[in-house]
Parts: C-alpha cells; structure tokens; sequence
C-alpha cells in the first residue's frame, strides 16, 4: 500500500507530461562503425575494420534498418531544428548514405531551414571533397575529434590517427565554411599527457578560431582496455602505456581549459562545453540538458525521449535488427519504475553555466522539494562550488563544475530524506 | 560487513534439507498410525494424562549442520505426528530468519506419541537446546527439563567444539545420553573413527550407538526406540510427597502477537497445572490466571479436561505481556487451583527450582538510525523486540556526531546479529551500528581498592549500602565500581585505578596439523594456553584463556582462514581479571570521534592505533581537503596518516543516453552520503566503525 500513492501521482504525471509535451524537434542518429575501438571507448560501435567495401555493405544494411526505423515514426512530427550524426565513426560513411539517411528523416518528419545539421568526424576518414558531398546532402556542422595534436598522446589512446591528419582535417573543415559552424573536440587527462603539453595543445586549438570547442576530462571506464590498464595503482608506465595523470593533475588541466579558453573569449556554457559566440552553442547537445527534453533517436544503442520518458534501443547488432523487425516499438521508458524528472534536471541543468531555476522546482514538484534542493545544495554554497542568487542556483566554474557530483549527491541525498 | 560475515559463517548451513526422499524400508505402517494402536487408555489422547512410566523427555544435542533439524523433522513424520504432505522443510525452525539461512538457533518443542516395539505407546516430548554459545543458558535451562539427550554427531565430520560444551552441560544435568552417527550413507562417513572420537572425548560409550541418515531416513526407528529404551521416565509422582507444591521449570516463552507470551514449561514437582488455575512465576514474582494450557502436537493444542502433571511437558498462556516475566528458568507454581486456594503450605514459600539466572548482556554497541527521523520507528521496534526478548537490553544514547540513538546489550555477537538483521528487515530501519564491545569494570583508587578487585576476579558480590549513610560509605564496594559499556567513556588512565575485563575459557578443535597456525593466533590475541590435548592422532583440542574483547573481533574469522575451514571454537564466560587497559580515540581532522573510541592492551596501542588509522583512511572517503587521521591515548597521539583532498568528482560526459546511468551513479554516492555520520567536518561510513574489529597488523587484510 505504502507504494501506491506515488505510482498514482507518477500515472498522473505522466498523463499531465502527454499533453504538455511538444512534438519532438531534434534527432539523434547513431553510426556505429569504427575502424578501430579506441582504448577509452566504451560506446556502442561496430568495429568494421579498414576495407572500405566490407564496410560499405554493412553501411547500407545498417540504414535499411534506420529507414525501417523512421517508418515506424508518428507522421505528426514537426520539422526538426536539429540533427545529430554521431558514432562511432560517421565519418566513414559514403556520402551517399548519408544522403539516403537524411532524405528519409526529410520525407519522414521533415527538416526545417536553417536546422543545424552536425556529423561527426574523424580526421583520417574524410577529406574536403567528401565533406562537400556531406554538406550537399544537408550536413551544416561538423564536430571534428581531434582530442589531440600529439602523435605520443594519440596512439596511446589507441586513436587511428596522427596529428598530420588531425592538421588537414582541421583545415578542410575551416575551409568549408560550414553554415553552423563547427566544434573542435579535445580530451584532457590523457596517458602522456602533461601540464604544459595540455596548454600546447589547448593554445595550437585556439589557433585556428574553431566556433565551438568540446574539452572532456577522460573518464576510465569499467570494460575499457583503459579500465583494465590503469585501475591499478602498481600499472607501470611503459613507451606504449605512458602513465595516466593524476588526479591533481588531470583537475588542473581542467582548470587550464577553462581559464585559456575562456580568456580567449568562449563561453563556457556547459562542463565540457564551449561557444565562441552564443549563437555557436550547440543546438542539438544543449537540448539534453533542458528540463524534460523530447528528442527523436534512431539506430543502434540510441536513446531518445519523449518530456523525459526516456527509452534506449538495444546495444547489440542482432538484438536491435530484431526490434526493428518487430516493428521498432519505443517500448517501456528506461526507468521502468518511473522517471524520477526532478533529478534528471538537476543532474542536467546544473552541467550547464545557466544552471537550475527553483522557481520551476517549486511549481513543478513543490516547496519541500525545493526547500532539499536548497538544503543539498548549502555546503556546495558555503564552500563556493555554487552560486545561489533568489532562484538560480548553478555551479562555479571551473571548481564547482569540477565537483559537481559531490554538490549532486549531497541534493540527491537531501530530497530522498524529504 | 565483516563482523556480519564473522557471525554468519559460524552457522552457515547447507540447505539440503529441502531435498526430501521417499519414506524408507525402515520405517513400519503401524508408526503411521499410532492413534489406531491404543489398548487401554489411548495415551495419544491429549486428554487423557499418560502414566510417568510412558513419558520421556529428551533434547537433541548437535553441531551446526550436524543434521538437528532433519532428524526431528523425521521423528515428527514417522510417529505420525505430522503427515508427510505437512511436511515443509525444518518445520520445527520457527524465524523466518534461521530457516531462510539455513541456521537453527533453536526448535520448537513437540509432543510425540509413539508405538514401540513392546506393543506400549509412549509420549515423546522433544525439549530443543540452542546450537550457539550466546545462548548457553538456554541450553542449560532446556536439559534441566530433560531426563535423556539424542548426541547427534555428522559421522563424517566428528564430534566439534559446541558439540562437546552442550554434551558437558548434559552430564552435568544427570542425562542419558545417546550418541547417534548420523550422515551414514555419505562416502566419507566414518562412523567407526567418528565412534573412537566420541568415547575418548567424553567417554561415553558408543557400543550402543545408533547409525542413522536423517536425510534418507535410515534408522530413524531405532533412534525412537533407543528414546523409550534407555531415556528414564520421570520420577513417579506416587512418590512424590503429596504436599509438595507443583513447580513447573520454564525452559521456553514467546511474545504472540494474539495471546501474549507463551510459556513453555515441565512440571518437575507437584500435582501439576491446569486451565483456571492461578500460577505465580517465583523469580519475577507475578501472578497471572492460566487462559489456555496445552501440548505441542508441534501446534499448540489445548488440553481443558485435565492437569498437566510431573513429568509432563506443555504451553500456557495467561495475558502475560512481555517475556520478561516469564524467563527461561524461572519457576511457575499454583496459588489457587480452579478457584480454590492453594494450602498455605503449597501458597508459601515456593523454593525456586536452582539454576536460575537473569541473562546478562557480554557485548554491547550502538545502534544509531540512518534519518534522524527514524528514532521513533527504531524505539517501537526494539520495545516490540524486547517483549519477545528479555536479554535484549538498550537505552537511550545520544552524541553530536551519531545523533539520537541506543546503546545495546545483548549475550554474543550472535544475538546481536539476529537483532540488527531483525530491526533492519522485518521493522525497515535502516542503521548506522558501532563496533561491539565488551563491559569493562573499572576499580576507583582506594585503600581498599586490591579489596575490591579480587572479589570482582573472584566473582564474589560487593559489599552495596542501599541506605545513603555518611557512616556507611566505606562498605559500599559497589559504588566505586564504574562499569564501563561504551569505550568512549573509559576514564583516562590513572596509576591508580584499576580495569578489569571479562575472560573465557576457549575451546578450538582442529585437525592437528593447524595447531601451530592456532596457537600463533591465540598468542596473538593474548591468550594464555591452559591446556592442549589428542582428541585422536589427528584431531587436537586447544584450550586457552583470552580476554572476551579479542574474541568478539574477526576471532573467529581467523580460526576458519588459518584451518581452512576445518576448526570449530567454543568459549564460556569466566569471569573478571585485572588488565592493564587504556581507551584509543580517534581524532579526525583534528575533531574527536568518540564513536571510534576503542579500549586495548596497553602494550599494544600504538601498534592498534597504527592499524587502526591506517583503516580509516581506507574508509573514510576523501574530502575536498586534506584530512588528518590521528589515534591518540589521553594527550599523546600514538599514530597519524593522511587523506589525501579529493581533486575532482565530475562526469564529463552527459548526452541523451548518459542521463539514466549517470543518475544512478549519483543516486548510488548520495545513499553511500546518507549511510554516513559526521565527524565535525567529515562525513564517516558505516564500514569504519567496524574498522576496530582487528586493530593486529597480521589480521590478513
């Protein structure tokens, strides 16, 4: 009995949540195929290896089965904004997939003018007539991979290319003059990597004036060939697994993120987030940070959610051409027991430099939930990792970003004693 | 959890009891139907009282897995007392907890009736002991009731170190005891060697020794007539002088929700107990009327047309609120008979069977709820624990770092164990729960302070004035006692006091070749060897003295690792002795933890206090600054380390498909945040109040 009542209150939410929610304007299309998996890598991929005609019949399998997908969409949808081809490695695919793909998401949903239309790239794989082709077909944007100009750093991060590569690719891009611009994508706390080979790195980006930069702290994951190299503390450094920094130091080439680029005139509007002018903010990723979001998502692995219903598509090849097969129904939400929409948007809003409104908080989900948000929230404000002025509460940069999960756990902990 | 672990594995059972096989060549189609069998009065009849001759009262004295709960499973079947299609597996075993775990703390009695081979039908009373040390008394209480004892032995495995505490306890009790082998048709059963063992441990002779396999049913007849054969039947009342009052022994009682406690008792003297009458309980001195009285078929069922008399073993309930007033030992008798009074003779001083005791707790800790909020809900739960428990004892207990909560006492790791797990499972309060630790006894200087020790070692009682006399202050010894339940409150060392602490008598039996590893170990623990015999060429007793305060840490833990499983240990109480002790607390971040407080050797604590900082710092999550750990004796800081500050916590990815993981990721760190007290500035889990269970550098971690 003691479970009904929330159950109740979660249907009726939900109901409330069908009516409000808008049609969703924003897509996810995930590319699976990689030459190689990255050491780090702990995403959905198809390693396809580098004959280019093994791959290219996998492609076109694959976005039959994207195509079956969309079919199954409801056609009320409106024109979306936004597009986003992401991977894996998109940028193997032959141009005239791609334009298969998005005359299909055309046909199907539509696409607005003006939408931004991001793939991503990896410098190797594309050169400046194949990114004309993409362009053609409709791409706007590009986010290009680079994570690093260091041949040392780049092949002990099992990457499948070199800085010569990384240097043209980034000149093609420039050189398209794409109508969304473009995001130059960097990891920091790489093996090899040291204090100032990070500010080189970070100094020869800024260099070529990218519209957005993408700087991610690396994150060793369980399941990784880094996972299993450097959970160990007695691992020792060798030529081909130089060491991973520590964590002091990999903080600090964080901190160094924020302060050059930021100097330099970006703003830094999420955790790993920056735009050179506003109108660079990615239109697409930005979206998963806002209060519950409605995107479309198609393909292996991909998530997609309907004002915070969230449900995720099998990892697996077989697994997912069986639920196309069956008719690509967007089954039970991903939290099956409810979504729990307030944690969702706190542990979204505040990655963001606008952060969490408690105004909303408080209409949303009520006084007591918003007095724990504010209780939680104290000793990340004493100790100023945040900032609270009347409703808006957010995180500082570069610290407060930098411990979010600790300011997150103690609000989480503060609204489950609620 | 380790000490969880520590206690768990001591009673870890299989539960292949489950596996039932089909009724045995053995058993006879009349032991189906015993109720078909009477000839002159049908003694089966509850109704109807057996004659003494035609009762006997037995226990079943076994090891952990030794087979207990089968074999009286199997009993039950086979004189009908239970059908087989009512049969659920250790049905006798009545906590959720004990058959979930495949543990037996202890049975339920039952009432068997029983056709030998004589042509006569006799009742078999089953009268269970607890298989674990923190329940000796009980086990004690529940021979006393006993005239015989069924010696369970896994004849595999050989005779264990609990087995041999109980089966002492039985001679002592003047009870016949038969050994039975059980576990014959394993292929490692060896139930000639395991016979040697018996006789030369404890010199029974096992030419008589019954072969059975509960599991299979194998000699499950011969084990029921052996019972009739040579348990002896309770004394004739006809010989029982006729003005002698009725004294009924309580060996059992339980809180139901429904009809208060349940008292489970055997009528030792007198004309006995029926409903209506008015019993008054000699050591907790009430009076309550009898509302229902009966026997165990195992069901309780009532008998109204008749006394339950000598030798007979049942149940009353009589609107008694809580168990603690009606304790295991304590004597019932009769006031007032159906109305009538009791002769003044029977009414007046009613002498107390011997051998009662008020349980005294030996191990406390603090029990402290996760939400503050969860204070109430953790008082009922332990008011409603403590009707159906009169060991349990707490008492309220607050700090500025653990809040609100109790400090409590119970009889060994064990009990303390069922009654966390209880409070956590069936009352859903969620706890944050210290280290145990034993009562320590501290002398205040004196002249007569020697005195006063050496009756505390002794065991004798203290000189107490209960009249607050100016002129009486030099007899009260009592008064300048501290008994000390709670390391934080340990005085600081003075030359001139005096600590004691509580000793046991320590018995570890293991194949003789870890006998070097065990005694290593005891040594270790500042145990003093006392004796070390052959059980066989390949078994070896140990028998050491050891303060209690090292056997309730990962003692036991130890034993298993260093015999790799093959040692079984046993210890009882000895009693006080002077110890040079001093309290190590712990300083974090430069606050106090009284929580974290420990008492040790003095000789050992700087080498404690190094162990013990440097667990800490394996617990105590790090901070966003830097965190000093320091272990201290009074002003002087013995050992000190340092947590390093934490220098980020941050997912630097969280697009569409992150957000579910990541939140659980979170939700996990806020739970593991909530699990947590503070200490001034840092927040400490649950896992480093257990920190001080091993403070030996050579504990194996």
């Amino acid at each position: 009995m003691r479970r009904a009542w929330p159950q109740l209150l979660r249907c009726c939410a939900l109901a409330a949540a069908l009516q409000s929610t808008a049609p969703p304007r924003s897509l996810y299309v995930h590319l699976p195929f990689c030459r190689r998996r990255c050491f780090y890598c702990d995403f959905p991929v198809v390693v396809a290896g580098e004959a280019s005609a093994t791959r290219d019949r996998a492609t076109a399998r694959y976005v039959d089965l994207l195509e079956h997908e969309m079919a199954s969409w409801d056609a009320r949808a409106a024109p979306l904004d936004a597009v986003y081809l992401g991977g894996g490695t998109p940028s193997l695919v032959e141009p005239a997939h791609i334009r298969r793909l998005l005359d299909g998401v055309r046909g199907a949903v539509g696409v607005a003018e003006g939408a931004e239309v991001t793939i991503e790239c990896d410098p190797g794989t594309f050169d400046a007539e194949k990114l004309a082709a993409y362009v053609a077909a409709g791409v706007t944007r590009v986010s290009l991979g680079v994570q690093s100009f260091d041949d040392g750093v780049l092949e002990a991060a099992g990457r499948a290319h070199r800085r010569a590569d990384a240097l043209a690719a980034v000149a093609a891009v420039r050189a398209a003059d794409l109508p969304h611009g473009w995001s130059l994508d960097l990891i920091s706390g790489l093996p090899g990597l040291d204090g100032g080979l990070w500010r080189d790195t970070l100094a020869e980006a800024l260099a070529f004036e990218p519209p957005h930069v993408s700087s991610y702290d690396l994150q060793v994951e369980a399941g990784t060939a880094f996972g299993r190299w450097y959970d160990d503390d007695g691992a020792k450094p060798s030529p081909a697994r130089p060491a991973l920094p520590d964590e002091a130091l990999a903080a600090d080439m964080y901190r160094d993120a924020s302060r050059l680029l930021r100097g330099a005139g970006y703003w830094h509007y999420e955790i790993s987030s920056y735009a050179r002018t506003p109108a660079r903010k990615a239109v697409h990723n930005a979206l998963y940070w806002r209060p519950r979001a409605s995107w479309l998502a198609l393909g292996l692995g991909a998530t997609s959610s309907a004002g915070g219903d969230r449900f995720t598509r099998p990892r697996a090849m077989a697994d997912y051409e069986a639920w196309v097969a069956g008719g690509a129904a967007v089954g039970e939400s991903d939290e099956s027991d409810g979504a729990d929409w307030l944690l969702d948007e706190l542990l979204t809003g505040l990655r963001t430099s606008d952060g969490v409104d408690l105004g909303r908080v408080r209409a949303e989900y009520g006084a007591d939930a918003e007095a724990a948000v504010r209780r939680g929230a104290a000793d990340a404000v004493a100790a100023n990792l945040a900032t609270l002025e009347g409703d808006a509460l957010a995180l500082a940069d570069p610290d407060g970003f930098l411990f979010s999960n600790f300011a997150l756990s103690s609000i989480f902990a503060a609204l489950d004693d609620s | 959890m380790a000490l969880r672990h520590s206690c768990l594995r001591l009673l870890l059972a299989t539960a292949c009891h489950a596996l039932r096989v089909a009724p045995s060549a053995v058993r006879r189609p009349r032991a189906l139907a015993p109720l078909s069998a009477a000839k002159t009065a049908d003694v089966s009849d509850v109704e109807t009282a057996p004659p003494h001759a035609k009762i006997r009262n037995f226990a079943i004295i076994a090891h952990i897995d030794h087979g207990k709960s089968t074999l009286a499973d199997r009993m039950l079947e086979m004189t009908g007392t239970v059908a087989g299609r009512d049969m659920q597996a250790q049905l006798l075993d009545s906590m959720d907890l004990e058959r979930e775990r495949g543990i037996t703390i202890k049975l339920n009695a039952a009432r068997m009736s029983f056709e030998a081979e004589d042509g006569e039908t006799y009742i078999l009373n089953l009268i269970d002991t607890p298989g674990h040390v923190d329940f000796s008394y009980e086990v004690s209480r529940s021979l006393a009731a006993c005239e015989g004892a069924l010696l369970v032995v896994d004849a595999a495995q050989g005779v264990q170190a609990q087995t041999l505490a109980n089966v002492y306890l039985a001679l002592e009790n003047d009870l016949e005891i038969i050994p039975v082998l059980n576990k014959i048709d394993l292929p490692a059963a060896e139930p000639e060697r395991v016979a040697e063992e018996i006789e030369s441990t404890i010199g029974l002779d096992c030419t008589d020794a019954v072969l059975a396999s509960a599991k299979s049913g194998l000699g499950i007849q011969e084990v029921l007539e052996a019972i009739v054969q040579r348990v002896p039947p309770p004394p004739d009342p006809e010989d029982d002088d006729a003005k002698s009052p009725t004294r009924a022994l309580i060996f059992d009682s339980k809180f139901d929700a429904y009809q208060g406690v349940i008292t489970y008792f055997r009528v030792v003297d007198g004309p006995g107990i029926a409903k209506g009458d008015r019993v008054k309980f000699v050591a907790s001195g009430v009076t309550h009327d009898v509302t229902e009285i009966g026997v165990m078929c195992p069901d309780r069922v009532p008998v109204a047309g008749r006394r339950l008399q000598r030798g007979e073993v049942g149940y009353f309930c009589a609107g008694i609120k809580s168990v603690e007033d009606a304790r295991v030992g304590d004597t019932v008798t009769v006031v007032k008979s159906a109305g009538v009074a009791a002769t003044a003779s029977q009414s007046r001083d009613v002498a107390a069977l011997p051998g009662y005791a008020e349980a005294t707790p030996m191990v406390y800790s603090g029990l402290f709820p996760v939400d503050a909020d969860q204070y109430e809900a953790l008082r009922d739960a332990l008011s409603k624990l403590k009707l159906n428990d009169a060991a349990l004892r707490y008492e309220a207990e607050n700090s500025p770092a653990m809040g609100f909560g109790f400090r409590c006492g119970f009889l060994g790791l064990l009990h303390m164990e069922i009654v966390q797990e209880r409070l956590e499972r069936e009352y859903d309060v969620d706890l944050v729960i210290t280290a145990p630790s034993v009562v320590y006894k501290v002398v205040q200087p004196g002249p007569d302070a020697a005195d006063i020790v050496a009756k505390l070692e002794r065991g004798e009682a203290l000189a107490e004035s209960a009249i607050e006399d100016q002129d009486d202050e030099s007899v009260d010894e009592a008064a300048r006692v501290l008994v000390v339940d709670n390391p934080s409150r340990m005085p600081d060392r003075d030359r001139n006091s005096h600590t004691l602490e509580p000793f046991v008598n320590l018995e570890v039996i293991a194949p003789t070749e870890y006998t070097g590893a065990l005694m290593e170990l005891a040594q270790e623990r500042r145990g003093e060897l006392v004796d070390m015999k052959y059980l066989t060429p390949t078994r070896t007793t140990i028998i050491y003295n050891m303060p209690l305060a090292e056997v309730i840490t990962d003692f036991f833990d130890q034993v298993k690792s260093r015999t790799r499983g093959y040692a079984s240990m046993e210890y009882s109480i000895t009693g006080y002795r002077e110890s040079p002790l001093v309290r190590l607390d712990v300083k974090i971040n430069g606050d106090l933890a009284p929580p974290l407080s420990t008492v040790v050797h003095e000789a050992d604590a700087q080498s404690s206090g190094k162990v013990l900082v440097r667990k800490l710092k394996e617990f105590i999550p790090r901070q966003m600054f830097k965190v000093p750990i320091q272990a201290c004796v009074g002003a002087g800081v013995v050992a000190s380390v340092q947590l390093s500050a934490m220098r980020k916590d941050v997912l630097a990815k969280c697009y569409g498909g992150d957000i579910s993981r990541k939140k659980k990721l979170l939700q996990k760190q806020a739970k593991g945040k909530k699990r947590m007290k503070a200490m001034g500035k840092v927040n400490v889990p649950q896992e480093a109040f257990m920190a001080v269970l091993n403070l030996r550098d050579s504990g194996g971690d």
